[in-house]
């Protein structure tokens, strides 16, 4: 693992995130105050199981939420030059400085590139608009830049291909494509949400070493969502840990898997079969199923599951994030104390 | 020794091309093209490969949800041995119940607007159990069996999990007691967390009711974990076929050892090892000349490009279809 880039001050510092959703059922609180901090050039990874929040807070970072969901609370702290960070959170989500920072600065690689690029237009055309909206530059220029991020991204006969359509190409290559779009403008942060989870593991092993070469090549950061732990071991410097909307844990790569603090990282960790385990033999469960929306328990969101609950705090109310040192915390009655202002 | 509960041979399913406005087929995609394995009974065989090279293909042959092009599939049903590729749907009818499927998507396979009772229990009134005060006994002991509460069985799907409602997909396939259970990709919609559970509740069911499974799958760790053997197949051929621990301990076929270095090793002070293959897996409908995964072996000479190679048998009960199989060392080691 390469060491984490020590930067001054972070590109992206999100404090108390929330985030919920009004539904005639109930108030969804998909997030429910994350806070995490993103520094140039640095790989974040956040990992979770289905519902615990993690692409709605990305969704969030790009003010991409739709109603029913809002912002509720928290700020979003982006520093685009030297000068004070601007926060996302109050910007309007159709206002001219998010629509200028969308795409330019902060670029999003979807899950499903299927489904992300049109199918009515080339995947040339596509990228050549992006580049248009966010840069001063004409057709030809555009196009040109289409054809060289195409062969940045590992595309053969790029000449071509970009005069494409998505349907027209496999699964690989339209990712490297989507990859290619995202990188367009150059941004400085790039999200990329389960980038890999819908294609076959060769194609992910070619993809994860593309993202990590222009990494290196472009000193992007980038946050990475995903549920799959070995693609975060092998991609991240930074991890941060959620549950139900709840940042459980967050620190350096290594010690998130070589020290887990927090109940739910162990567990989480020794649950999953790996070409190490022993076989066939009975694999340590967590126990329970995930909740639903609906029904969040109170207290720490995982205390029914948890093997080391305190019985007289956990269940009632709710551990702040404690932080162990730079850039480490834990939200869990077993390190501190400290609860969440009821 | 007994003869094996499955046997398949030889087998073939082409999907003919239709080109043009009179729909003239024009050339064949073989998805499954020349398999042949066995499986023992009371055994897990995984069936492995990247989407497209036919095991799901192959996996839906052996239920006979579709028609093999060619080829035996032969079943042991007591001490007859039946060949089921050719079987019409009557004939297949009786044998239905002795190989039961579980599927991937656990929120697309149980019907919305059935309770689990109707859900479980369907299989069973197809079978003739036609009272209801039986079936309910039985949907109750099946639910139990997986780990639900047979109280359960009045509510309908929608109020369940993904880990859930695999449980239920599972009681289901168990409900007619069959012999043979096909699984496909059966935790790979699942979250981790309860991925394990679902693992777990399968090994404890085939010990307890001696269960044979086919189990298709592209992950390599769950494989690993629940498979005595593993078959890996590439554009529709099986190119390695051999016990779990022979496999990861050697692979005989350079498409084995990659998928197998492609696997991210959930340890940031492990690097994956290098070697990630290069290139695209060849459309079924065009393979290429030779072996068909010579344009992205690393080990490929002119003998690869020209001569198909025959699936040989390395070590007992360790096959390859590589020229070089027996002369390879492919052990997929990892940089500490």
């Amino acid at each position: 693992m390469p060491p984490i880039p020590t930067a001054t001050e972070p590109l992206l510092q999100v404090r108390d995130l929330r985030v919920s959703f009004r539904l005639d059922e109930g108030t969804v609180r998909a997030v429910d105050g994350v806070s995490f901090d993103v520094f140039p050039s640095q790989v974040v990874g956040i990992v979770g199981e289905s519902g615990c929040g993690k692409s709605v807070t990305m969704r969030a970072v790009l003010q991409l939420i739709d109603p029913p969901g809002r912002i509720t609370g928290g700020e979003i702290l982006y520093r685009q030059g030297g000068d004070k960070p601007i926060d996302l959170a109050r910007l309007s989500p159709r206002g001219r400085l998010m629509r200028d920072l969308r795409g330019a600065e902060i670029a999003l690689i979807p899950q499903e590139p299927m489904a992300a690029f049109s199918p009515v237009h080339t995947v040339g055309a596509q990228i050549v608009e992006a580049i248009m909206l966010h840069e001063r530059v004409g057709r030809e220029q555009a196009r040109a830049r289409t054809v060289e991020l195409f062969r940045d991204v590992g595309i053969s006969m790029p000449e071509s291909r970009v005069d494409a359509y998505s349907w027209q190409l496999s699964g690989g290559l339209r990712q490297r494509a989507m990859i290619a779009m995202a990188l367009s403008c150059k941004p400085r942060l790039l999200i990329a949400d389960e980038p890999t989870t819908a294609i076959d593991v060769t194609t992910q092993a070619q993809i994860l070493a593309l993202l990590r070469e222009l990494q290196h090549k472009y000193h992007t950061a980038i946050i990475f969502i995903t549920h799959d732990l070995g693609v975060i071991a092998q991609m991240a410097n930074y991890v941060v840990v959620m549950y139900l909307g709840r940042v459980m844990e967050e620190g350096p790569v290594d010690e998130i898997f070589h020290a887990p603090r927090h109940p739910y990282t162990r567990a989480l960790l020794r649950s999953i079969p790996s070409l190490q385990t022993e076989t066939r033999a009975a694999l340590p469960v967590i126990a329970g199923t995930l909740p639903h929306p609906f029904n969040r328990p109170p207290g720490c969101p995982f205390h029914p599951r948890c093997e080391d609950i305190l019985p007289e705090r956990c269940a009632t109310l709710v551990p702040a994030l404690h932080s162990l040192g730079p850039r480490r915390a834990v939200s869990c009655f077993l390190h501190s104390r400290d609860a969440e202002p009821a | 020794m007994t003869a094996p509960l499955l046997d398949v041979r030889g087998l073939r399913k082409y999907f003919p091309i239709a080109k043009g406005m009179l729909r003239r087929v024009t050339g064949h995609v073989r998805a499954v093209d020349d398999v042949s394995f066995t499986v023992q009974e009371g055994e897990t065989l995984g069936l492995v490969g990247e989407s497209g090279c036919g095991k799901t293909t192959t996996a839906r042959c052996i239920l006979r949800a579709i028609e093999p092009t060619a080829g035996q599939i032969l079943f042991r049903s007591g001490d007859k041995v039946v060949d089921l590729a050719p079987m019409s749907s009557a004939q297949l009818g009786p044998m239905r119940k002795q190989i039961q499927m579980i599927f991937q998507d656990p929120f697309g396979s149980l019907n919305p607007r059935m309770t689990l009772f109707d859900n479980v229990g369907e299989p069973l009134l197809v079978n003739g159990m036609r009272s209801r005060r039986e079936r309910m006994d039985r949907v109750a002991e099946l639910l139990r069996l997986v780990g639900l509460r047979s109280e359960f069985m009045h509510r309908f799907p929608h109020a369940f999990s993904g880990g859930q409602r695999q449980r239920i997909g599972i009681a289901r396939a168990l409900a007619t007691s069959p012999r043979l259970v096909v699984a496909d990709e059966p935790v790979s919609a699942l979250d981790v967390s309860v991925q394990a559970q679902v693992l777990n509740l399968l090994l404890e069911l085939q010990s307890r009711l001696r269960l044979t499974f086919l189990f298709v799958a592209h992950d390599l760790s769950v494989v690993r974990h629940i498979c005595d053997r593993v078959a890996v197949m590439y554009v529709g051929q099986l190119v390695e076929l051999a016990p779990t621990d022979a496999v990861f301990r050697r692979p005989r076929h350079p498409y084995t050892a990659a998928l197998m270095r492609a696997v991210p090793v959930p340890d940031p002070r492990v690097s994956n090892p290098d070697g990630i293959l290069k290139g695209e897996v060849p459309s079924p409908a065009s393979p290429p000349s030779g072996c068909y995964f010579h344009p992205r072996c690393e080990f490929a000479e002119n003998r690869c490009r020209q001569e198909a190679p025959a699936l040989q048998e390395v070590t007992q009960g360790h096959f390859a279809r590589c020229h070089f199989a027996a002369d390879l060392d492919l052990s997929v080691g990892q940089r500490a």
